[in-house]
């Protein structure tokens, strides 16, 4: 798990560039780019689209910076304007697909993952298999197991209450092993031995 | 507790996630369940394969490219909605203010009567281009 970034770099930047300093962004953009391009990722599943998604983030990020509160962090702020709008790309597909958003958050969406072109073959086996959950366990499993937000983030993040993202977790870890049974089959997975501290 | 919510203790308590008693069941059931071991196993594996940070070697085009963006922008908060709007308004009072002054101050009752005397065809085709009280003024003034 990656080590957390800090507030406090964040908020001089921040400050920098409310004060004028356009350039100081760059350092925003730098810090937070591979979290917010993984999240990205992970709900809209095709890579050209998530890179596009998290530009318009990082700009709307920049337009209304001036409402970001500097007690919070950066991170979960900018965290929360991806996952709005990812959401938001989502609900266009589903409207173009005919479904609506409630459909589309709680089921495994093949009608959503429609691959432009064949993802990497390191990146390919992994995109799919995260592509059976459904957008809402694809986030809750992004933000805690690649990005190692804590429960509270995770809520601050989906607009949400700690039991809820507690309880969003367990099913979608449930989830992604039942979907990954035809991946264990090839790989002899044994039991590990127990007692075994963690 | 099922054993399902157990299931989901171990993953928990295997990832530092839990502590207390919660925790104390989860090791314990842990010791005791073949299953659940193997489940980690495969939890483990799964994660290290979907759940990992992705190589991202073109970082830096990804910033010159948002940075690209950010510099056709103003500077953030010099163009909010607040302010946008309270322009709008200015510029619709200005407007209101001098066209209002324009405008001859001619009584409804009079507006009516004066229309009712003049050619219909005049009033029709004036109309048509700039209104009934532009027409009334023209014809009267």
């Amino acid at each position: 798990m990656e080590e957390k970034p800090t507030f406090a770099p964040d908020v001089e930047q921040v400050r920098a560039v409310l004060a004028g300093d356009r350039e100081a962004f760059a350092f925003l953009v730098r810090r937070h780019q591979d979290k917010v391009r993984g999240l990205c990722l992970a709900l809209l599943q095709r890579p050209s689209e998530a890179d596009d998604a998290a530009q318009d983030v990082f700009l709307k990020a920049y337009r209304h910076l001036g409402r970001f509160r500097q007690d919070a962090a950066f991170s979960t702020w900018i965290h929360r304007i991806a996952h709005n709008h990812c959401l938001d790309l989502l609900k266009q597909r589903a409207r173009r697909a005919g479904e609506s958003l409630d459909a589309l958050l709680e089921k495994g969406d093949q009608v959503l993952f429609f691959p432009e072109k064949p993802a990497p073959a390191e990146t390919g086996e992994a995109l799919a298999l995260l592509g059976q959950l459904s957008p809402v366990h694809r986030t809750v499993l992004t933000l805690r197991e690649v990005q190692g937000f804590s429960y509270e983030e995770m809520a601050r993040v989906m607009g949400s209450t700690v039991d809820s993202v507690k309880a969003r977790l367990r099913r979608a870890r449930r989830a992604l092993l039942e979907k990954a049974r035809h991946f264990f089959a090839d790989r002899g997975v044994q039991p590990v031995e127990a007692p075994h501290e963690p | 507790m099922n054993h399902d919510t157990l299931q989901d203790l171990v993953i928990a308590w295997r990832r530092g996630e839990i502590a207390g008693a919660e925790a104390a069941a989860a090791e314990a059931h842990w010791a005791a369940c073949p299953a659940c071991r193997e489940i980690w196993a495969r939890w483990e594996l799964v994660s290290r394969t979907v759940l990992t940070p992705a190589e991202r070697p073109d970082g830096e085009l990804f910033v010159r490219g948002v940075m690209a963006r950010v510099r056709r922008e103003s500077r953030p908060g010099a163009h909010s909605p607040l302010w946008r709007w309270a322009a709008a308004a200015v510029l619709l009072l200005s407007l209101g203010v001098w066209h209002g002054a324009r405008r001859p101050r001619v009584s409804v009752e009079a507006r009516t009567f004066a229309a009712e005397l003049m050619p219909a065809t005049y009033l029709e085709a004036e109309t048509l281009d700039d209104g009934v009280d532009s027409a009334i003024e023209k014809y009267f003034l």
